[in-house]
C-alpha cells in the first residue's frame, strides 16, 4: 500500500499569549508566560498559578460568531479557534469530504460544577452533545469523533485522523483541541499534591510540579499539499503505548514512552540521529520529566535540543499534544529552537539537551511526545519539506 | 496510643477501600507502603492518606516526601497525629 | 457489519446479565450495579484486590475484558496488543462524585482517588496493568455507540501491522443505566 502524505495546511492557537499561532510563538519568542498566580474562588479557595484566557479578551472575540451566545466557553473556543484555522486555507469545512476531530479531556465540565447558574442543558456536558454543537455550527455532514484519552488526547487525535485520511475516507480533517482551568481540574490535580505554587520548571533541579492552563489548538490536515506555499509540513509518523504499570504514577523505566517513540521511528523510516529538535510533554512533576529522559537514553536521543512549552502556557491537558505540536511545527519553519522556560539546573539523572537559549538552526524533523494518567503515552514526528527537497 | 491506632485502622480501610481487609490484619509496626506487604498500597493511597489527617485531624501535610515518614507504619502515624493535634 | 462483528468473540453485560458470544454466563437481576458487579467478581473468582478499588466505569470494563480475555491473549508480544474503546457519559459518574467533595468550601476534599477515575482512558490502564497490554490504545467519546467504525478502525489498525489483535467496544456507566460490550478483533 502505498504511504499517504499527510500534509499540515492550517493551524491556530488560542492561548492566553494570543489568539493565533504567530501571536503565541512571537511571544514565546520573547519570553513571555501566560502562567500568573490567580486569586479566584471560582478556580480555587486559594490563590494558584495557572495559564488562563482573559474574559474580556475572549468575550471581544466572540463577537465575530454567530449567535455566539448559544455556545459555552470551551465552545466558543473551539469555534474561533476552527474558524480561524480553516480560514487561512479557505477550507470548506461543511463539505462530506471534511471530518472534524476534537481532543479534550473535560469539555464542559464547568456545566457540572455549576447547574444552576448556567444556561445550558444539562447534557452539554457529554462531549458528543459538545461536538454535535461544533459540527453543526460549521454544517458538517459527518459526526465529529472526540478522543478523550487524558494528556495524550492531542497527539492521538493526530495518529487518528493520520488513520483516517490514509484509508482515503475524508480528504481533509480538522483535528482541534481544548480544555479548560476549572475548579474541577484544579482541585484534583491539587489533591495530586502535583501543583507548582510558582511557574513551572519543567526538568529543573528545583521542579515541584505543574500549572495548569486554557487554550484551543487546531491543525488541518490534508492529502493534498496546500497551494502557494513553499515549505510543507508533513506528518511522518505517530503511535502510542501504554505503561501497563500504573494509572497515575508515572512509569520509572521510561519503556512506555520509549516504545511509543520507537514506534513513531519506525513508521517514519527515521533513524533516531535524524530527529533535529524533541518538543517534549514535560509537565513540571518530579516523576514525569524523570521518566522522560530514561525514554530518550533508551531511545539514543539524549543529544538533540529538547523543551518543554509548559512554562509558557501551563498544561492544556487535551489541548497540550495540539498547541505544543502547532509551535514545534513553527519551530521548524522558523528553523528557530526556543528556550524551555523555567529551566536553570539539570534537575534529572540523565544529560538531556535542554534549549537554554533562542538560538537559529536549520531544522527538518522533530519528534513530539506526551504521556498521561492511565500509563498512556504518544508520539508524533513532523517533517518541514521544501519545494527543492521534494 | 492503643485507642487511635485501632481508629486508625479501621478509618484507613475505609478511606482507601480495602475491602477484603479486617482491621485484626494490619499490625501496628508492619510497613504501610511495603512493595511485597500484605496491603498493596500504593502513591495513590498515600495521597489519600494525607487527605484522612486533614479531615480526621486536622493536619495538613505539604508533599508527598513528607508523607512518606510519617507512612511508614500505623505505629508511626499515630505518632505524628498525637505530636501535631492541638 | 453486523455479521462480521458477530464472528468476533464478545462479551456483553447489561441489565444485570453477563453474556459471552450469545450464551449466558451469570445473572443477577434486579440488584444495584455495586452489588451485582461484585457478586459477579465473588463468581468469577477475579481475584484482584485493586478490584475494589475501581470506579464502577472500570469494575464494569474490568469484569468484561476479564471474562473475553480468559487466556485469548497467550502468545501475543504485549505491545502488540491494541484497545480501541469508547462510551457517551466519559467519567460522569465519578465526575458527580468528584464535584460533590468541592462543593462545601468548609468541607472540600477532594480525593486523589476518586479524581483519578474522572479520565475515560484510566479503564484501558486498569485493563492494560492486569494483562500487562502495552500496545497502540485510544478512547473514543461518541453519543452512540458506532461499532462499524470502531471494529474498522481496529482491523484497520491490524491491518497496518500496529497491532496483532485488538479489543474493541463499549463501556458505559451512569447512576440510571450500564452497558458494556467489547469484541475481541484477530
Amino acid at each position: 500500500m502505498a504511504k499517504t502524505t499527510i500534509y499540515i495546511t492550517a493551524d491556530n492557537i488560542i492561548s492566553p499569549l494570543g489568539f493565533t499561532s504567530q501571536d503565541n510563538v512571537e511571544k514565546i519568542s520573547r519570553g513571555q508566560t501566560g502562567v500568573k498566580c490567580h486569586s479566584d474562588k471560582a478556580i480555587y479557595p486559594s490563590p494558584v498559578w495557572v495559564s488562563k484566557i482573559s474574559d474580556k479578551l475572549l468575550n471581544d472575540a466572540v463577537r465575530q460568531l454567530s449567535n455566539w451566545r448559544n455556545y459555552t466557553k470551551l465552545e466558543q473556543l473551539f469555534l474561533l479557534s476552527i474558524s480561524k484555522a480553516s480560514q487561512q486555507v479557505a477550507l470548506n469545512v461543511s463539505s462530506k469530504d471534511t471530518l472534524i476531530i476534537i481532543a479534550s479531556t473535560k469539555g464542559n465540565i464547568n456545566l457540572l460544577e455549576n447547574p444552576e447558574t448556567m444556561d445550558f442543558p444539562k447534557n452539554r456536558v457529554q462531549l458528543g452533545t459538545m461536538a454535535g454543537q461544533i459540527q453543526a455550527y460549521f454544517k458538517n455532514p459527518n459526526t465529529p469523533l472526540v478522543v478523550c484519552n487524558a494528556c495524550i488526547s492531542g497527539v492521538l487525535a493526530l495518529d487518528v485522523a493520520k488513520r483516517l485520511l490514509a484509508k482515503n475516507k475524508f480528504k481533509n480533517i480538522i483535528v482541534t483541541g481544548g480544555d479548560l482551568v476549572t475548579e474541577f481540574t484544579v482541585s484534583g490535580f491539587q489533591s495530586f499534591k502535583a501543583m507548582s505554587d510558582a511557574p513551572c520548571k519543567p526538568y529543573d533541579k528545583n521542579r515541584v510540579g505543574i500549572n495548569l492552563g486554557e487554550g484551543v489548538g487546531t491543525m488541518i490536515l490534508s492529502t493534498t499539499p496546500p497551494n502557494n506555499k513553499e515549505t510543507h509540513i508533513t506528518i511522518e509518523g505517530s503511535a502510542s503505548s501504554n505503561d501497563a504499570n500504573h494509572i497515575s504514577g508515572p512509569s520509572r523505566t521510561g519503556e512506555g514512552l520509549f516504545l511509543a517513540i520507537k514506534k513513531a521511528l519506525k513508521a517514519a523510516k527515521i533513524k533516531p540521529s535524524g530527529i533535529d529538535y524533541l518538543s517534549m510533554h514535560g509537565t513540571a512533576t518530579p516523576y514525569n520529566d524523570e521518566m522522560e529522559c530514561k525514554a530518550l537514553g533508551l531511545a539514543d536521543l539524549l543529544s538533540i535540543p529538547m523543551n518543554s512549552f509548559k512554562g509558557y502556557i501551563g498544561h492544556t491537558l487535551g489541548a497540550a499534544g495540539l498547541i505544543e505540536s502547532i509551535i514545534a511545527i513553527h519551530s521548524l519553519k522558523n528553523n528557530t529552537l526556543y528556550p524551555s522556560f523555567g529551566f536553570e539546573e539539570l534537575g534529572v539523572t540523565l544529560p538531556i539537551n535542554v534549549i537554554t537559549k533562542i538560538s537559529e538552526k536549520e531544522l527538518h524533523r522533530c519528534l513530539k511526545t506526551a504521556s498521561g494518567f492511565g500509563g498512556c503515552n504518544a508520539a508524533v514526528i513532523f517533517e518541514k519539506q521544501t519545494e527543492t527537497s521534494i | 496510643m492503643e485507642e487511635l491506632i485501632e481508629t486508625l485502622k479501621v478509618q484507613i480501610i475505609k478511606q482507601l477501600n480495602l475491602e477484603d481487609v479486617e482491621p485484626d490484619e494490619i499490625d501496628a509496626d508492619e510497613m504501610l507502603f511495603d512493595a511485597d506487604g500484605e496491603l498493596g498500597l500504593d502513591s495513590i493511597d498515600a495521597l489519600e492518606l494525607i487527605v484522612l489527617l486533614d479531615k480526621e485531624y486536622g493536619i495538613k501535610i505539604k508533599n508527598q516526601e513528607e508523607g512518606k515518614k510519617i507512612f511508614h507504619s500505623l505505629k508511626t502515624m499515630a505518632e505524628f497525629i498525637l505530636q501535631h493535634q492541638d | 457489519m453486523e455479521t462480521r462483528a458477530a464472528t468476533y468473540r464478545h462479551c456483553e453485560i447489561k441489565n444485570g446479565k453477563i453474556i459471552l458470544n450469545g450464551k449466558l454466563l451469570f445473572e443477577k437481576a434486579d440488584v444495584p450495579f455495586a452489588k451485582f458487579i461484585k457478586s459477579a467478581y465473588k463468581h468469577f473468582e477475579l481475584a484482584y484486590p485493586k478490584f475494589h478499588k475501581m470506579d464502577r466505569l472500570c469494575k464494569l470494563a474490568f469484569v468484561t475484558a476479564n471474562l473475553l480475555l480468559n487466556n485469548q491473549l497467550e502468545g501475543y508480544a504485549s505491545e502488540d496488543i491494541g484497545i480501541v474503546m469508547s462510551n457517551s457519559n466519559s467519567t460522569l459518574h465519578t465526575d458527580s462524585k468528584h464535584s460533590k467533595s468541592i462543593i462545601d468550601k468548609d468541607n472540600y476534599f477532594p480525593s486523589p482517588a476518586v479524581f483519578v477515575y474522572t479520565l475515560p482512558n484510566i479503564l484501558v490502564g486498569e485493563i492494560s496493568i492486569k494483562y500487562k497490554i502495552k500496545g497502540e490504545s485510544v478512547f473514543f467519546v461518541s453519543n452512540e455507540f458506532n461499532k462499524d467504525m470502531m471494529i474498522e478502525y481496529s482491523e484497520d489498525m491490524i491491518a497496518c501491522g500496529d497491532a496483532k489483535i485488538c479489543m474493541t467496544g463499549w463501556v458505559d456507566y451512569t447512576e440510571a443505566d450500564y452497558h458494556s460490550i467489547i469484541y475481541l478483533i484477530k
